[in-house]
């Protein structure tokens, strides 16, 4: 269904895409799992022909993200991972205006509309502002949009980011009815665990190379999955950050203010900051992570693998 | 989690965009199910009606009861109205295009559009018709008062023409220049600085400028040629400063038709113009500088479309 051909993509100097070949079957839910800057969210943009690419070509059904640009928006639904909604209309109105603008003809457009919030549950939403959504239901909302031509193909890049696990639950479940409705989906994600329970096929993508890919089975049976460490710290980010770094099965490591950062008593104004680690080491190789972090004198406040 | 069979979901398939714009729709609907198109409306006209009666009246108590008076009272709210569309044109028609595109980048809505299939054109036309839709509503609906000044007398019909020519070409070239700075930009912020300093140097500064040059250029003439050398004047120099000044006067709303109103007034020649910037007569007939900027507005307006649709189809490179 998807052909990526020695795919390449360089930003000035920095090559985000590097020589990737990849083959995603048609009814697959194909998972691009890789860190931070590894490439997935650029080679979706490459897919969804919103970029070019420096070299090479991809194909949807057969039809080149280069050459046949228009083709391919008509097979393709893309989710980016940050997108907006228009605050003056609502769940309804914000399917209908994109099911238009796709061609579906006027008629169809309020009982598309309906069904496709039915099937995302947020019927109850219809008639509500779309720009009053919660991150769950706002993810549901795009997926919505994604559905109203009727695409061959979705692409969806990091769904399941910053939603709680009651929500992720819900978007495994409604992945699940997309791929069994024969839809071909190539979503990303930085962690395995997310959603190795929705996917068929997995590639594993690093600084631009992908360098495992194949059905779920095989890939995790060459490698242990990621994992996302939680750590909570008062003190120099910098410092925390290039310690987690050396350790052995660190793969990246982002250092983040804590949106609800605490401020400590009226004396200090230090600010909560955590560091999202993924990590594929063993047990040993996380204890000695906190270890060494508690030895460098940075004060860790929560050490904790997230689900 | 719901209880809908997806195989009972039925899905359309693909058909061709439809010919009414979904975007032109949405903006405009959008634009007008607020409260604010209504209270634009009700102050715009509340404000320039009051002072057009105000006008009317300071001439009334003024004694202008004679038809030659009242004449010139109907003249002064004529063109007091004529100068309020232009400065709505020049300030507020850009208002509704330079947010356009940008907006969309900062909303995050920009690539959902992108990657859809409508093309480049049907977006900045939809852009360009919801902008300019709402200026034209503006402009249309003042018109009525252009009947005070009728029936004050002092204004023919073709004056009228000569001033909506000006203000309709003014108002699709600032919202084209509004749209295609907003194609350009990445803030909003950014691309209303830009638009309006050109619009402000286009309809202030070029007059200013065009007066300071047609003085300056007089008084450097009338030193440097003698008396006895007025056959000189008409020298080829001459000439081209009087086309390039025309010109310079028919870029600006403002300067055209105070310039096309002055001639049509003593020659009744609307379509005409002889200029005579630095003194001793009029060398050439040229086309009356509405007419030019007419002309132009509508060239430059093509030309801002082309290139903002370009660079809505332009594939990004990051």
């Amino acid at each position: 269904m998807i052909e990526i051909q020695a795919l390449s993509k360089a930003f000035d100097r920095r090559m985000a895409l590097d020589d990737v070949t990849l083959s995603v079957p048609q009814g697959s839910v194909f998972a691009l799992i890789g860190p931070a800057r590894s490439g997935k969210s650029t080679l979706l943009k490459i897919l969804a022909t919103l970029i070019e690419p420096t070299s090479g070509d991809a194909f949807v059904v057969g039809s080149s993200v280069v050459r046949d640009r228009l083709r391919v928006r008509q097979l393709v639904g893309y989710l980016p991972g940050d997108f907006g909604v228009y605050p003056d209309l609502t769940c309804g109105e914000y399917i209908e205006f994109f099911a238009s603008c796709y061609g579906v003809p006027a008629k169809e457009r309020a009982a598309l509309a309906g069904d496709l919030l039915q099937l995302v549950d947020l019927y109850h939403r219809k008639d509500a502002p779309a720009d009053r959504l919660t991150r769950s239901m706002k993810q549901r909302l795009g997926i919505a949009r994604v559905l109203a031509h009727d695409p061959q193909v979705l692409l969806l890049d990091q769904p399941s980011v910053n939603l709680d696990p009651r929500a992720r639950v819900e978007l495994r479940e409604l992945i699940g009815e997309l791929g069994g409705m024969g839809k071909t989906i190539l979503l990303t994600s930085s962690n395995l665990a997310e959603v190795q329970d929705m996917s068929t096929h997995v590639a594993l993508i690093e600084a631009g190379h992908i360098t495992r890919a194949g059905t779920l089975d095989e890939v995790q049976a060459d490698t242990p999955p990621y994992r996302l460490i939680s750590v909570k710290f008062l003190g120099d980010a910098t410092l925390a950050t290039n310690l987690i770094k050396a350790e052995r099965g660190v793969i990246n490591v982002e250092a983040v203010a804590d949106p609800a950062a605490m401020t400590q008593g009226l004396a200090g104004v230090a600010l909560l900051k955590e560091a999202r680690v993924v990590f594929d080491g063993a047990y040993a190789d996380a204890s000695a992570l906190l270890k060494a972090l508690m030895h460098s004198g940075v004060q860790v406040v929560s050490f904790a693998e997230e689900e | 989690m719901n209880t809908v069979n997806p195989s009972k979901v039925k899905l359309p398939a693909f058909k061709s965009p439809f010919s009414f714009n979904p975007i032109a729709a949405k903006e405009l609907a959008g634009r007008m199910r607020s409260v604010r198109a209504y209270t634009v409306l009700t102050v715009y006209l509340a404000i320039v009606s009051a002072l057009a009666v105000l006008l009317y009246l300071i001439g009334f108590l003024s004694g202008a009861r004679t038809i030659g008076g009242t004449g010139a009272v109907g003249t002064v709210v004529f063109y007091f109205l004529v100068g309020m569309q232009i400065l709505l044109v020049s300030f507020v028609a850009p208002a509704f295009t330079v947010s356009a595109i940008s907006s969309e980048r900062e909303r995050q809505t920009y690539d959902l559009l992108r990657t859809t299939t409508l093309m480049p054109r049907q977006i900045a036309w939809a852009k360009l018709v919801s902008g300019l839709g709402f200026t034209l509503l503006l402009v249309f609906a003042t018109l009525p008062l252009y009947s005070l000044a009728f029936l004050l007398g002092g204004v023919e019909p073709t004056e009228l023409a000569m001033t909506l020519c000006v203000t309709l070409a003014a108002a699709l070239l600032f919202s084209l220049l509004g749209l295609y700075i907003s194609a350009r930009s990445k803030s909003t912020v950014g691309a209303a600085v830009v638009t309006y300093a050109l619009v402000i140097g286009v309809v202030i500064g070029v007059p200013l400028a065009s007066l300071i040059g047609s003085s300056t250029l007089s008084l450097a003439l009338a030193s440097a040629t003698p008396a006895s050398a007025s056959a000189g004047r008409e020298s080829f120099l001459v000439g081209v400063l009087e086309v390039v000044l025309t010109l310079a006067i028919s870029v600006s709303p403002i300067s055209a038709i105070a310039a096309s109103r002055a001639f049509f007034s003593n020659t009744g020649d609307v379509l005409t113009f002889q200029p005579d910037f630095v003194g001793g007569g009029a060398l050439l007939t040229l086309l009356s500088p509405f007419l030019i900027l007419t002309v132009l507005y509508v060239i430059l307006a093509v030309v801002l479309f082309v290139l903002t649709v370009r660079q809505i189809g332009r594939i990004e490179q990051r």
